[in-house]
């Protein structure tokens, strides 16, 4: 079961359900066997993005092209495109094997050769003792793999899947991302991912974009997004965050709002502007004294790393996650720390 | 004290719904040439004779024709209108609803007249076809009530997962939401069957010289009544409680389908 995936153009796309814009301008390039995750809140247009090029809503301008051919006016069962949803959408009058199969049963395929090719894709899911089950007899888990092999075993060159993992517990959702990822690099396909799960676009993503209200923020790998956000939304959307206002950038200094005075090159900041840096690129030295002393306000154990709130003298509050080794106890609230920061870590935000 | 006066309720109310049910049992066993209760001797006597008389057989199959050919009808139509009514948006959404469902609510007497003038016009009295169309729309309001209120209870993305994995509409349509419509098709099927099997008033204005069951039954009554009419509701009694059991039967599997039960992961 494999299949080259397909190039997607969304060009300038258009989408208002009355005066709400749900796709503004929306312009996207997804390379063919590429993982492209869709990451936003919900009203963002993510779905809307996925269900125009499902052809489940009609777009009122633009165009979407799958490997250069226009489809807004193919109807949605001629553009040959898998697709798996949050409710998994299960026929629950048809056995396990049978939802597998309608997909070749409504293109024709034989009866045995369409059977054969389900158990493939069952096998595939490691499901195949659970064949003639009905899905109302199954757990989620399973019902979101039947899913998935009733959307790749017609071996679409393009599969999409709309918060798959939506409905599952935390647990059964990292399994099914590794298992997930694993399927689609053994078939190829081009995958559009929807989630509002910052950390699963992290973790799935070749690339991905950031939505907010109608327009794409930033695209790229997990890496730049994660490094390098180029504006506010993004680096509070992806991964937790600091987000500072520089004050004054001097020679070989700069001071940051509510911080204070910090040593180092500051010259790709902006007085007045924005910047992010990592929690996790913030150092403690506990009980020592420094330049910048700070309260802890607030401490969150996740057990290989601590997160400590600071509370600098102007009340400013920052985050700062420190590895923890075993038997490192976690610093009492209220403790007095120095902290500081190397600023050429300082990510300037344009808005 | 409460549970003496909820059970004395109970008991009047249920009584009164079944007690004229209740003496139709006995006095349809009776032996005798009349209606007696409680009856003094007890045979099937009446039974046999219903099915002995031709003109109780032949109203029988009228009405089996009529009531068929109305059920088909209504839920071909009623459940086309139901798909428009519940998935467009229209203007005059409200007034076509509530035209399809006005038979129910205006007296059958002044339907029965409209028709009466109209059949007439038309020299449609005295035919089973205008007459079984006539009773498919007296039993479309049930087949619309029902299948709308289950077709928005129908969760649309299973239908699009149809269109989307290569169905067109009307095999998606047919593929998921048919099925999903199934037990609702049945118990309006039954409704919009018995809605036409015992329809009365309108059957007299337009039947002409046609007998169905009910009109036989209504002829018996005006001219000598035996203990046939009785006999004969018995038996439509039993023939209703069947078949609103394989519609229960039929709905309760659905449900168990639907529902997202909680499995535990495995």
């Amino acid at each position: 079961m494999t299949s080259a995936g397909a190039t997607i153009d969304f060009k300038n796309v258009r989408k208002t359900y009355g005066k709400f814009v749900a796709l503004e301008d929306f312009s996207m390039r997804v390379e063919g066997g590429e993982f492209m995750t869709l990451l936003g809140a919900s009203g963002s247009g993510k779905t809307t993005a996925l269900n125009s090029l499902a052809g489940f809503v009609d777009i009122d301008g633009g165009e979407i092209l799958i490997d250069g051919v226009p489809i807004t006016k193919l109807p949605t069962e001629k553009r040959d495109i898998g697709m798996v949803f949050q409710n998994y959408s299960l026929f629950p009058h048809r056995s396990v094997i049978r939802n597998i199969s309608f997909p070749l049963e409504m293109r024709g395929v034989a009866r045995d050769e369409a059977r054969r090719r389900s158990f493939k894709a069952l096998e595939m899911v490691r499901l195949d003792s659970l064949a003639n089950r009905m899905p109302h007899e199954l757990s989620g888990g399973q019902k979101q793999r039947v899913a998935f092999a009733r959307a790749v075993v017609f071996e679409p060159r393009v599969l999409l899947m709309d918060e798959p993992l939506g409905a599952l517990d935390l647990k059964l959702r990292e399994t099914l991302q590794l298992e997930i990822k694993e399927y689609q690099r053994q078939i190829g396909c081009t995958v559009i991912y929807v989630t509002h799960d910052q950390s699963e676009a992290l973790t799935l993503s070749d690339r991905m974009a950031v939505m907010d209200k109608g327009r794409v923020l930033q695209i790229g790998t997990p890496e730049q997004l994660y490094d390098r956000p180029q504006s506010r939304f993004v680096a509070g959307f992806v991964g937790s965050n600091n987000i500072l206002k520089v004050q004054s950038v001097e020679e070989g200094f700069m001071t940051l709002e509510g911080l204070g005075r910090f040593k180092g090159d500051g010259r790709h900041l902006i007085p007045g502007g924005f910047v992010s840096i990592r929690p996790e690129l913030i150092t403690i030295r506990h009980g020592g004294s420094g330049a910048h002393m700070a309260h802890l306000s607030e401490a969150v154990f996740f057990g290989n790393s601590v997160r400590y709130i600071l509370r600098a003298a102007d009340s400013k509050e920052i985050s700062a996650i420190e590895h923890r080794r075993p038997g490192q106890d976690v610093l009492p609230l209220g403790t007095a720390v120095a902290f500081d920061l190397d600023t050429s870590d300082l990510v300037p935000l344009l808005d | 004290m409460t549970r003496i006066v909820l059970l004395v309720y109970f008991v009047l109310v249920t009584g009164f719904l079944l007690l004229p049910l209740i003496f139709l049992l006995p006095i349809s066993l009776t032996n005798s040439q009349f209606l007696e209760f409680p009856p003094k001797s007890l045979s099937l006597r009446w039974y046999r004779e219903f099915f002995i008389d031709q003109s109780w057989v032949d109203a029988t199959l009228v009405s089996l024709k009529i009531g068929f050919g109305a059920t088909a009808i209504s839920l071909l139509l009623g459940t086309l209108a139901s798909v428009a009514l519940v998935r467009s948006n229209f203007r005059l959404k409200g007034i076509l609803t509530a035209i399809f469902i006005a038979p129910l609510i205006i007296p059958s007497v002044v339907i029965a007249l409209a028709l009466y003038i109209v059949f007439l016009r038309w020299r449609l009295v005295n035919n089973i076809y205008a007459l079984t169309i006539a009773h498919a729309m007296i039993a479309m309001p049930y087949v619309v009530m029902i299948i709308t209120g289950s077709l928005r209870r129908f969760d649309m993305t299973i239908e699009r997962a149809a269109r989307i994995l290569g169905a067109t509409p009307v095999r998606a349509f047919i593929h998921t939401t048919l099925p999903f419509l199934t037990p609702a098709l049945f118990a309006s099927g039954i409704l919009a069957f018995f809605a036409s099997f015992d329809e009365l008033i309108i059957t007299l204005f337009i039947s002409g010289g046609l007998q169905t069951l009910p009109v036989r039954i209504w002829n018996d009554l005006s001219l000598k009544l035996d203990p046939t009419v009785p006999a004969v509701a018995v038996m439509l009694t039993l023939v209703s409680i069947l078949g609103m059991t394989v519609g229960e039967i039929a709905r309760r599997r659905n449900e168990r389908r639907y529902q997202s039960n909680p499995i535990s992961e495995a």
